[in-house]
């Protein structure tokens, strides 16, 4: 297998309607931004690798055929990644492996989704079994509030440490101007009073549907070394799959993402993740997930992820966030304001990667995290199915 | 690369897509759906390699991958392990939101059911016992069980 890096990214300011911009001109914008970065030409590129949530979701059937000319795909090869809410971050693994494989040296991965175009939970509930399952679904949130449920339960966690996630996640939006969610002011008790969706989780315990596209440059060794833009090295890539039968699954104990963590440290040598990891960008579509996945990926043990919010240590150093974060800085989680803060589903845990990538560039502005070595990015999706792993290093491994 | 922006009036087509499907159920959720409809009986599947039981019946075994085939019959009373009030309305919903779900670890069971909970979220606890409320008239549907009601004590 061969070295891959990351050599160019981009993706277009997020919100909740771009009026401006249809599909094609978002990922149109998303990938000459990543060109642009990388210092290649359209031409340059070998393969692309398309992602977007799923279809009913904006009403269009294949739309990266419609997206074609816009992803510069015309005369190559192109290929549809499809992993529901995964997806982004599968599109870049697969660009990845086609690097990683010998068979291209530029590959681009691009995703993009107009998720202001339908009342999404209508169609996120289509993922749900149609046979049995399907009626009981309200979209994501139901599902994730049993999880949210379970956890405070079997753990003793509290609606205090959903509160704090959420509130330290928009704050950081605050310094990342293309997050769509910028809520000047936000404070727990704005998220106390927030309305519930499906209890225990308030709508600002709860992830944006956003309008945007990502998309980034996979590059073999070879053409990096050529290039004067900043790499960041794919030192570790893991994506692993859960049984679809998810009603005898403890929801709160994410086996494929432990998985997939171990998988990828492996190759990337990381042996203390909470140590050896500078930043992390996980995929908390709802605040409370975001515990949990520090407990899948071994950032701490089972059931103590809400002692890294208690002691702030998953909180970016020297901002204020209205309460106590003494370890401040230890592994900072989400800098660019996560999923609750910007969620366009196709392009959601592509922008984990290209914010884990932006991290080791030195290229995260405002809220870079200084000196960042090694960076990872969480991708999770498909009804709590797909969990993926990818570390990023400013070395190769 | 990019071109000078086009001056324009924000503009959207409005459009909706509905189609019919018929979802053909399979083996496994077809006998437990015509199960309920002439029985008013829950049954479910035994694996024949770890012994696991499921319900709703798992064609494949969701611990050994094996293809299930034998059906064993299972209380419609359990325990209320989790649950969650509803309140975002979507199409095929059993009931105008707000309504609660939650799952059932049914007597004889391995494996977690999700279903109504006909109840409110305030009135419920993880551990409460539940029961099945028939509908009198079955189609061979998940919704032939209306909802679980709490089982009262004494």
């Amino acid at each position: 297998m061969r070295r891959v890096a990351v050599v160019g990214t981009g993706y277009p300011k997020h919100k909740s309607r771009w009026e401006e911009e249809g599909l094609t001109g978002l990922v149109y914008l998303a990938a000459t931004e990543a060109l642009e970065d990388a210092g290649l030409e359209p031409a340059d590129i070998e393969a692309v690798v398309y992602g977007s949530s799923p279809e009913l979701l904006t009403g269009i059937n294949h739309p990266e055929k419609w997206c074609s000319e816009a992803s510069f795909s015309v005369g190559k090869p192109q290929f549809r990644i499809h992993t529901g809410g995964t997806v982004g971050a599968s599109t870049g693994i697969a660009a990845f492996y086609f690097v990683a494989s010998g068979m291209f040296d530029i590959v681009l991965a691009v995703t993009g989704d107009k998720n202001s175009e339908s009342p999404v939970q209508y169609g996120l509930s289509t993922v749900y079994d149609p046979i049995i399952g399907r009626q009981f679904a309200c979209g994501a949130p139901s599902a994730v509030a049993l999880q949210a449920l379970e956890y405070m339960y079997k753990f003793g966690a509290t609606e205090e440490h959903g509160a704090k996630i959420a509130v330290k996640n928009r704050i950081n939006a605050l310094r990342n101007p293309k997050a769509h969610l910028h809520i000047e002011g936000i404070n727990l008790e704005m998220v106390r009073n927030s309305p519930m969706i499906a209890s225990p989780i308030r709508l600002l315990d709860a992830c944006p549907a956003s309008d945007g596209a990502a998309a980034m440059i996979f590059v073999s060794e070879e053409v990096a070394k050529k290039l004067s833009a900043p790499k960041a090295w794919v030192n570790g890539v893991s994506a692993v799959t859960e049984g679809v039968m998810y009603v005898d699954r403890d929801m709160t104990d994410p086996i494929a993402l432990k998985k997939a963590a171990k998988t990828a440290y492996t190759q990337a040598g990381v042996t203390n993740p909470f140590k050896e990891i500078d930043v992390a960008e996980l995929y908390e579509a709802f605040s409370y997930q975001e515990m949990i996945w520090y407990e899948g990926l071994g950032f701490c043990e089972r059931g103590e992820g809400m002692k890294l919010i208690d002691e702030g240590s998953t909180f970016m150093k020297g901002i204020d966030y209205g309460f106590e974060t003494p370890r401040a800085g230890e592994l900072p989680v989400n800098p660019s304001g996560g999923v609750l803060s910007s969620n366009n589903i196709g392009s959601t845990a592509m922008i984990r990667q290209i914010e884990a990538s932006m991290q080791v560039r030195d290229k995260a502005g405002e809220h870079q995290v200084d000196g960042a070595r090694v960076a990872l990015a969480h991708g999770w999706g498909g009804g709590i199915q797909f969990h993926t792993v990818m570390i990023l290093g400013r070395e190769p491994a | 690369m990019s071109t000078d922006k086009i001056s324009f009036e924000p503009k959207v087509l409005e459009g909706e897509i509905n189609i019919p499907y018929k979802w053909t159920t399979g083996p496994a959720a077809g006998k437990f759906l015509t199960t309920l409809r002439d029985e008013r009986k829950i049954i479910g599947l035994k694996c024949s390699s770890c012994g696991r039981v499921s319900v709703p019946p798992e064609e494949i075994c969701g611990k050994c991958r094996k293809r299930n085939s034998e059906f064993v019959d299972i209380s419609d009373e359990g325990e209320l392990v989790s649950f969650t009030e509803v309140r975002v309305p979507v199409f095929w919903q059993p009931a105008e939101p707000p309504f609660v779900i939650g799952f059932i670890k049914l007597d004889g069971a391995d494996t977690l059911l999700i279903h109504r909970i006909l109840a409110s979220a305030s009135s419920l606890k993880k551990g409460l016992r539940v029961k099945a409320r028939w509908k009198e008239e079955r189609e061979g549907h998940i919704l032939d069980i209306e909802g679980f009601e709490i089982i009262q004590e004494g």
